[in-house]
C-alpha cells in the first residue's frame, strides 16, 4: 500500500483484534446464513450461520465487557485517562459501542421470535426486528473499528500508525454490513432501477469518504472498496463449492450447492474516483476544501457508480457471466423459479414494481450523493480525531 | 318445506368431519359455516349423552320417581349428569379448528391422523399419525405445494414415536407458502410401503397480540438501548477526541449532541412504528385469511328455484384451483336467518372457474346465509 506514513510493524491490542475477530465472524456468519435460507431453507437456533453470528456477538460483548471491567476497577489512572466515562464506568469508546451492539442483538433474539410467530417465519430480509439485530451487528463491526482506530490516532505522526491496515479491513466490512442492509434492492436485474442508485447513493460515499478522510492511507477509500469486494467475492467462490439441498419446500430451483449472493458491486471504481479527488484537492482540512470535496466527490461517486453498474449489471445477467467467477447463474434460491426473467431488468419487464431510472431520479441520486458525502467528511473529520 | 324437511336439514352433516363411518377426510370450513357446525354439534353431543344417561338408567334395572333425582343414588346421578353436561360445551371449544382428521387406509395400513396447521405461513405444521398394524419401521411425512408437485418436495421427514405409544408417531411439516397443499405419509413395515394423500388447505388465520410481559420486557430492554445509545453519544462527543487525561472543556456540545440525537431517536422509533403497523397491515389485508367477496342470485326456472354463485374477487383469479372435497368442488351451506333454524348442505356444479350453479331444495321463503370455502354471503334473499 502507498502510504502516508512510515511502514513499520504495526501492532494493536489484544482486544482490538478479538472484537475484530468476532466482527468477521458475524459478516461471514450473515452471508452464510441468507445462502442457508436460500439453499436449505429449514431454520434452526443451532445453524452453523447462526453460531458464527452468535459467536461474534458473544466474543464482542464479553471482550467489551471485560475492558469495562477492567478499565474501571484495575487499570492505572493513565489507562483510565485514556478512556470515556459513561455512568461511572470507563472503557474506550470503541468498548461502548459493541457492547450496545451486543444488547441490540440479544434484545433482537424475543422480538425476532414473537415477530415469526405473528407473521410467519422470514417473510423478508428487512423486518423491524431483523433491523434492530442488523444495527446490533453493524455496531459490533462499528465498535471494532473504534477500538482500532482509537490505537492508530493515538500513534505520533513520525511512527507507523499500529491498526491502520485492520482498520482499513475493518471499514471494508463496515461497508459490507451495508451492502447487506442493500441487499433487496441491489440484485443485478434491480441496477437499472430509480431505487437502487438513491439508496446506494445515500449509503456508499458516507462510508467510503468517511473512512477514507480517517484512514493513514492515500487510497484509503479503494482499499476499503476492495476489501468489500474481497470478502464478497470468496464468499461467492466458496460457498457454492459445498453441496447443499433444500430441506423445505416447494423447490422450484432444484440446487445441488450453497447458493452465493450476487457479484459484488463494483465499488472499487467510484472509490478510485473518490481517491483521485482527494489526492488532487489534497488531505488538509477547511470548509471549502470539504465542500468542494463534497461537490466533486459526490458527483463522482454518482457518475461513475452509475456508469459502471448500469452496463456491469447488463454483463451479469447475460450469458457471460454464468461462470464459477461471477457466479451469475449460480446465486438464484430454491424458491426462485426459473425462467427469462433472471436475465432481464426488472424495470423493464415490471416498471410499475421496479420503477426505472429517469432524469429526475438521476438529480435526486446526485443530491443524495453530495449530502451522504458531506455526512461521510462530518464523520471522517471526527473519527480522524479520535484518542479514547 | 314441510316439518320432515325441516328435521331433514337439521340431521344433515354440518360439515364432513360430522359424518360418520368410513375413511373421513375434513377440511376446515368456511366461517359461517363453522358457526353453524358448531351449534350442531353441540346440540348432538348433548343429545347423544342424554341418550347414554339415559340408557345407563334403563341397564340399571332401576325405576326413577321425579323425587329420586334428588335423594341418595338419585342425588349422586343427578349431579355426574350435570357434570357430563357441561362436557359439550368443552368440547365445542375443538369444534371448527382448522385441523384436518384422516381416518383411512396408507396402503394396508389403518392410520388416524390428525394435522394441526399452522396458525401463520411461513410456519410448523404438527401431525400424529396413529398407525394400525405391527411390525411398522418407518412414518414419513412429506409436504406438496400443489404447483410445484412431488418433484418441487423436499426430502420427507421421519415421524418419531410417542415416548411410551408403541404406534403413535409425531412429525412437524414446514408450510412456506399459503394455499392448497397435501401431505403425503409414507409407512413402511412387515405389510410393505403404504402412502396416502392428505389434502390440507395452508392460510393464515391468526392475529397474535403481544402479550403483556414480553411487551414489558422488550420495553425495559428498549428504553436500555436508547438511554445507553444517547450516553454513549454524549461520551464520544464530550470526551473521544480528547488526548489522555485531558479534561472536557464543556458540556453543551455533548448536551446539544444527545438532545439532537434523541430527537433523531424518537423520529426513528416513530417510523419504526409506521413500517411495523404497515408490515401488519400488509400480513391482515394480504395473507390473513378473509372471505372472498362473491354474489348470489336466485332465479325461478320451470318452477325451480335455481341458485347461481359468483365469486367476484379479484384475488379468486389468482388463487390455487378448488381442491375436490369428499368428491365435491364445493359445499354450499345456508342458514336461514335470524333464527338459524333451516339449514342445508349443497353442492353447487362448476359452470366457469368464478361461476357454480345449484338447484335449491324446497326451503321456506326468507333470508338466508350463504357460506362455501373462501367465502360467505349474509343476505341472500328469496321469496
Amino acid at each position: 500500500m502507498n502510504e502516508l506514513v512510515t511502514d513499520k510493524p504495526a501492532h494493536t491490542s489484544h482486544y482490538a483484534r478479538a472484537v475484530l475477530l468476532g466482527a468477521t465472524s458475524i459478516v461471514v456468519g450473515i452471508l452464510w446464513d441468507i445462502s442457508w435460507h436460500r439453499t436449505v431453507g429449514r431454520d434452526t437456533f443451532w445453524t452453523p450461520a447462526h453460531i458464527a453470528i452468535y459467536l461474534g456477538g458473544v466474543l464482542g460483548g464479553f471482550t467489551c465487557g471485560w475492558l469495562v471491567i477492567r478499565t474501571t476497577f484495575f487499570a492505572t489512572p493513565e489507562q483510565q485517562a485514556g478512556a470515556v466515562s459513561i455512568w461511572g464506568f470507563r472503557a474506550p469508546l470503541g468498548a461502548w459501542v459493541t457492547i450496545w451492539g451486543a444488547l441490540g442483538m440479544l434484545t433482537s433474539a424475543p422480538f425476532d421470535n414473537w415477530w415469526h410467530n405473528a407473521y410467519g417465519l422470514d417473510v423478508k430480509i428487512l423486518s423491524p426486528p431483523h433491523t434492530v439485530l442488523a444495527l446490533g451487528m453493524w455496531a459490533i463491526v462499528l465498535g471494532a473499528l473504534m477500538l482500532i482506530l482509537r490505537e492508530q490516532n493515538l500513534a505520533s505522526p513520525n511512527e507507523p500508525a499500529p491498526g491502520r491496515h485492520l482498520y482499513v479491513y475493518a471499514a471494508g466490512v463496515l461497508v459490507l454490513m451495508a451492502s447487506v442492509f442493500l441487499i433487496e434492492y441491489s440484485f443485478p436485474n434491480e441496477q437499472r432501477t430509480k431505487k437502487f442508485y438513491q439508496v446506494s447513493a445515500v449509503t456508499f460515499p458516507l462510508y467510503l469518504m468517511g473512512m477514507a478522510r480517517a484512514s493513514k492511507f492515500r487510497w484509503g477509500a479503494t482499499w476499503v472498496a476492495l476489501v468489500y469486494m474481497g470478502i464478497v467475492m470468496i464468499m461467492a467462490w466458496v460457498l457454492p463449492l459445498f453441496p447443499g439441498t433444500p430441506r423445505l419446500g416447494p423447490i422450484y430451483n432444484p440446487i445441488n450447492h450453497f447458493v452465493p449472493l450476487p457479484f459484488p458491486l463494483l465499488l472499487v471504481v467510484p472509490a478510485l474516483g473518490i481517491d483521485l479527488i482527494r489526492n488532487w484537492i489534497g488531505h488538509g482540512r477547511g470548509w471549502q476544501r470539504d465542500w468542494l470535496l463534497v461537490v466533486m466527490a459526490g458527483t463522482a461517486f454518482l457518475g461513475l457508480f452509475l456508469v459502471t453498474q448500469w452496463f456491469f449489471s447488463a454483463f451479469l445477467i447475460g450469458p457471460h457471466a454464468q461462470n464459477w467467477f461471477f457466479a451469475a447463474d449460480r446465486h438464484w434460491g430454491y424458491t426462485e423459479h426459473p425462467g427469462d426473467w433472471r436475465q432481464k431488468f426488472w424495470s423493464e419487464s415490471n416498471p410499475n414494481w421496479h420503477r426505472p431510472l429517469n432524469m429526475k431520479g438521476v438529480m435526486t441520486a446526485l443530491l443524495l450523493s453530495m449530502a451522504s458525502t458531506r455526512v461521510g467528511l462530518w464523520l471522517g473529520n471526527w473519527m480522524a480525531r479520535v484518542r479514547r | 318445506m314441510n316439518e320432515a324437511g325441516l328435521m331433514a336439514g337439521r340431521v344433515i352433516p354440518c360439515a364432513p368431519r360430522c359424518s360418520g363411518t368410513g375413511p373421513r377426510l375434513s377440511v376446515r370450513p368456511a366461517a359461517h359455516a363453522r358457526e353453524h357446525c358448531q351449534r350442531t354439534h353441540k346440540e348432538r353431543a348433548v343429545f347423544v349423552l342424554l341418550s347414554l344417561l339415559s340408557t345407563r338408567y334403563d341397564r340399571s334395572g332401576t325405576t326413577q320417581s321425579r323425587s329420586g333425582f334428588f335423594t341418595g343414588r338419585g342425588l349422586f346421578r343427578t349431579l355426574v349428569s350435570c357434570l357430563f353436561l357441561l362436557l359439550p360445551v368443552v368440547a365445542w371449544a375443538h369444534v371448527g379448528s382448522p385441523n384436518v382428521f384422516f381416518e383411512g387406509m396408507a396402503g394396508l395400513y389403518p392410520v388416524h391422523v390428525i394435522i394441526r396447521p399452522p396458525e401463520v405461513i411461513p410456519g410448523l405444521a404438527d401431525i400424529s399419525v396413529r398407525v394400525e398394524g405391527r411390525g411398522i419401521e418407518q412414518v414419513t411425512a412429506l409436504p406438496i405445494k400443489w404447483n410445484a408437485g412431488r418433484k418441487g418436495a423436499p426430502p420427507p421427514d421421519v415421524a418419531t414415536l410417542v415416548r411410551g405409544e408403541t404406534n403413535l408417531y409425531t412429525a412437524q411439516l414446514w408450510f412456506m407458502e399459503s394455499g392448497s397443499q397435501s401431505v403425503e405419509l409414507e409407512i413402511k413395515g412387515g405389510s410393505g410401503t403404504g402412502r396416502v394423500l392428505i389434502p390440507v388447505d395452508a392460510v393464515a388465520m391468526r392475529v397474535l397480540n403481544m402479550d403483556k410481559a414480553l411487551a414489558t420486557v422488550l420495553g425495559l430492554l428498549g428504553v436500555g438501548l436508547a438511554i445507553l445509545l444517547l450516553s454513549v453519544i454524549g461520551a464520544a462527543v464530550r470526551e473521544s477526541v480528547l488526548a489522555p487525561g485531558e479534561k472536557p472543556a464543556g458540556k453543551w456540545g455533548a448536551r446539544i449532541a444527545v438532545g439532537t440525537s434523541a430527537t433523531l431517536l424518537i423520529l426513528a422509533i416513530w417510523g419504526g412504528k409506521n413500517w411495523w403497523d404497515a408490515e401488519a397491515s400488509d400480513y391482515r389485508n394480504n395473507r390473513l385469511y378473509q372471505p372472498m367477496s362473491a354474489q348470489a342470485i336466485v332465479r325461478l326456472e320451470k318452477g325451480q328455484r335455481i341458485l347461481r354463485l359468483e365469486i367476484t374477487d379479484p384475488r379468486f383469479e389468482r388463487a390455487s384451483p378448488l381442491m375436490p372435497d369428499h368428491g365435491k368442488l364445493m359445499h354450499l351451506f345456508l342458514v336461514q336467518e335470524p333464527k338459524l333454524e333451516t339449514f342445508a348442505h349443497l353442492h353447487p356444479v362448476k359452470l366457469d372457474r368464478k361461476t357454480f350453479e345449484v338447484r335449491l331444495p324446497d326451503l321456506p321463503a326468507g333470508q338466508y346465509q350463504a357460506s362455501f370455502q373462501h367465502s360467505g354471503i349474509r343476505s341472500l334473499e328469496f321469496t
